[in-house]
């Protein structure tokens, strides 16, 4: 699309250098675009391999904790559960890829996770939750990454996005206006020229 | 005082009391297990009848006994026969048989039914089973009584 | 010649017999077993049951469940002290609602009465008044020495072992088989050497079962020696010293043939009670046999719940039976 300006020679110089901008703009957020994408899918896979882990942990955790559940009464499994003996302290940290700041969470358990008595719970119980325990960790971690493949996945769209709007909207409307100025000025030219010739022509039939 | 008789009643009355209480505390015990079980299956009344009356036959032959007594020194029929010291303890010695077998042989009785009943409460099949060893007890009753019987004949007045 | 019988208990007895054929045996749990889900399942339990038997509904079976069971149990439990002649003796086997109770009272500020029973001596409202206002004069004579005991345990330990509140049930467990084995010495009848043999096997069992779970914990010997309970054949300091000279596989050899041993035993004492005309035996066999068909039920209709095949959930009850 042909931009609305005055076929100028200043416009015309001004829509050069504009030209130049946007094509150096155009090649740096492509670079960038394509670091992101490198993090993006090394993410992904990290994201994947942790969301398998913790799926597994859950199912493996879960069946412990159904033997626990069938072989122990339910009052007792309520008693036994109903105050955590451990404390968690979540701290939150971040880190910067490119131009976006991903979140980096740690956790830090105290205590001791078997706060019960033994003497009507069973060995179930225990593996049960010393496996969710563990599982904890990497349930922690899987947010923070899910998270990271989330900001990154935005960030990459909005690149992408730019790229795309500078290499098929603005850097061919600006290349078609050039043209077009530049065109219009020769067809200036062109006209002043014939015009010229046309007065030098009258000229010489006086 | 007419110690032969004296000693004759009280053989006569002690078989015929001591082998009641036994029976009493026989079927005391066995209708005690029976109304356990009425209370939650009042079905089974019929197939413990039986065993619930079993003890009490000892009371009934201490009773027969007695009976026999007051015939021999003629209680019943008012001529009384003159009965001598020493036959007066031979009666009573008649008598302890039955006394003793009936009394204890009738608790012992009352526990096996209480047991009977307990097994004809779970398994009413094995009922007949369980009654074959109370009539095992009762054997030692009869004992007791054929022997007072045997003995009481025996003696001349 | 000592006769052991207690006479006073031929009606009881009786009573226990007839309603012994209402109990759980192999053959009726193949079929809850098989049933095709919970509530055919629960169908099948038909029978077992002294009360009339509620229906499941579909949107909570397992609350419903939970329900009908306990009263269930309590209903048994009614039974079973309404027809004993030692209501000291036979309190003792309520004793453990009570101090479940009184364990959730001590672990959170009781606000509601969630997760207690109503089935121990003492209701639970009542409990939670005299713990709160620590006054003990309303409750059992059997309870007020312990829960002061137990209260000052637990203050002391509480505040020594921030975060230690596994030691508010090792307390209260150890104090509990304390007070059931003194109250035994106490009152002499004569199924207390039935009753104590039974105590004592349970206990014994128990801390083999706490030895290899603190093995496997990888639990140091001292704590193991603050959480064994008192009572039991097994000389504490016998078990410590295996726990402290042994790797996990050598003693869990020796623990589970000493388990499988003491499971012989208890399993003889409950059949002896066949044999047990008059006494207070076949009632304690029953209740027992009560409480854990109560728990097979409970076990496998929540399997049926979750999906289970017939086949894990015998994995399950083998797991149990062990």
């Amino acid at each position: 699309m042909i931009m609305a300006v005055n076929p100028t020679r200043m416009e015309l110089l001004r829509l050069r250098k504009r030209l130049m901008l946007a094509r150096r703009g155009h090649k740096l957020l492509r670079d960038k675009q394509d670091e992101l994408l490198r993090h993006f899918l090394s993410l992904i896979k990290r994201w994947k391999d942790a969301r398998e882990g913790v799926e597994n942990g859950l199912v493996q955790g879960f069946g412990l904790f159904l033997r626990a559940f069938l072989v122990i009464p339910g009052y007792v499994l309520y008693e036994s559960c109903i105050r955590p003996g451990v404390e968690t302290v979540l701290s939150c940290s971040s880190r910067q890829i490119t131009s976006v700041r991903l979140p980096q969470f740690s956790i830090e358990v105290k205590g001791d996770p078997i706060a019960y008595g033994f003497v009507n719970t069973t060995f179930s119980l225990d593996k049960a939750i010393l496996s969710y325990l563990n599982l904890f960790q990497d349930l922690i971690k899987l947010a923070e990454l899910e998270k990271a493949v989330i900001l990154l996945a935005e960030e990459i769209k909005k690149t992408r996005r730019r790229v795309n709007a500078l290499e098929y909207v603005l850097i061919p409307n600006l290349e078609e206006t050039i043209k077009y100025i530049f065109m219009k000025l020769e067809e200036f030219e062109r006209g002043n020229l014939v015009r010229l010739m046309k007065v030098k022509e009258i000229v010489r039939a006086h | 005082m007419d110690w032969g008789l004296i000693l004759s009643i009280l053989g006569g009355a002690l078989a015929v009391g001591l082998a009641g209480i036994g029976s009493a505390i026989g079927v005391g015990l066995a209708g005690a297990a029976a109304n356990g079980v009425l209370t939650e299956d009042p079905d089974k009344f019929g197939t413990m009848l039986l065993l619930v009356a079993l003890p009490g036959t000892q009371g009934i032959y201490g009773f027969l006994t007695g009976f026999l007594v007051a015939i021999k020194v003629g209680l019943l029929t008012g001529k009384i026969p003159v009965i001598s010291f020493s036959q007066g303890l031979s009666i009573f010695f008649a008598c302890v048989p039955i006394m003793l077998a009936g009394w204890i042989s009738a608790i012992h009785q009352g526990k096996v039914c209480a047991a009977g009943i307990a097994v004809a409460a779970k398994k009413p099949e094995a009922t007949m089973k369980a009654m074959i060893y109370g009539v095992m007890v009762e054997t030692y009753a009869v004992l007791g009584l054929l022997a007072s019987i045997i003995l009481l004949t025996g003696i001349k007045l | 010649m000592e006769l052991r019988e207690d006479t006073r208990y031929t009606y009881a007895v009786a009573r226990i017999r007839a309603l012994e054929t209402r109990s759980l045996n192999l053959e009726k749990i193949q079929r809850i077993v098989d049933a095709g889900d919970a509530s055919t399942a629960w169908r099948e339990t038909a029978g077992w049951h002294l009360l009339p038997k509620g229906e499941l509904s579909p949107e909570n079976t397992q609350t419903d469940l939970e329900k009908f069971l306990i009263e269930e149990i309590r209903c048994t439990n009614n039974l079973f002290s309404s027809l004993s002649n030692d209501p000291e003796l036979t309190n003792l086997f309520f004793l453990k609602y009570d101090f479940h109770n009184l364990k959730i009272l001590l672990k959170i500020s009781p606000e509601s009465l969630d997760g207690m029973v109503n089935l121990g001596l003492v209701p639970i409202e009542k409990l939670k008044e005299s713990v709160i206002e620590r006054n003990f004069r309303e409750l059992p004579k059997l309870l007020q020495e312990s829960i002061r005991e137990i209260l000052e345990l637990v203050k002391i330990d509480t505040n020594l072992l921030y975060g230690r509140l596994d030691m508010v049930d090792i307390i209260l467990d150890k104090k509990m088989f304390d007070l059931i084995f003194r109250t035994l010495k106490r009152h002499p009848a004569p199924s207390c050497s039935f009753l104590n043999m039974l105590f004592q096997t349970e206990v014994d069992i128990c801390n083999l079962n706490i030895c290899r779970r603190f093995k496997r914990l990888r639990r140091n010997r001292d704590f193991l020696n603050e959480a064994l309970l008192p009572g039991g054949k097994l000389a504490l300091k016998f078990l410590l010293e295996k726990y402290e000279n042994n790797e996990y596989a050598p003693l869990n050899e020796f623990i589970n043939f000493q388990i499988a041993t003491f499971k012989l035993q208890l399993n003889n004492l409950y059949e002896s009670t066949i044999y047990t005309a008059f006494g207070l035996e076949p009632l304690v066999a029953f209740l027992k046999k009560r409480e854990k068909d109560a728990k097979m039920i409970r076990m496998i209709i929540l399997a049926k719940l979750q999906g289970l095949a017939p086949k894990a959930i015998w994995g399950e009850i083998n797991t149990i039976n062990e």
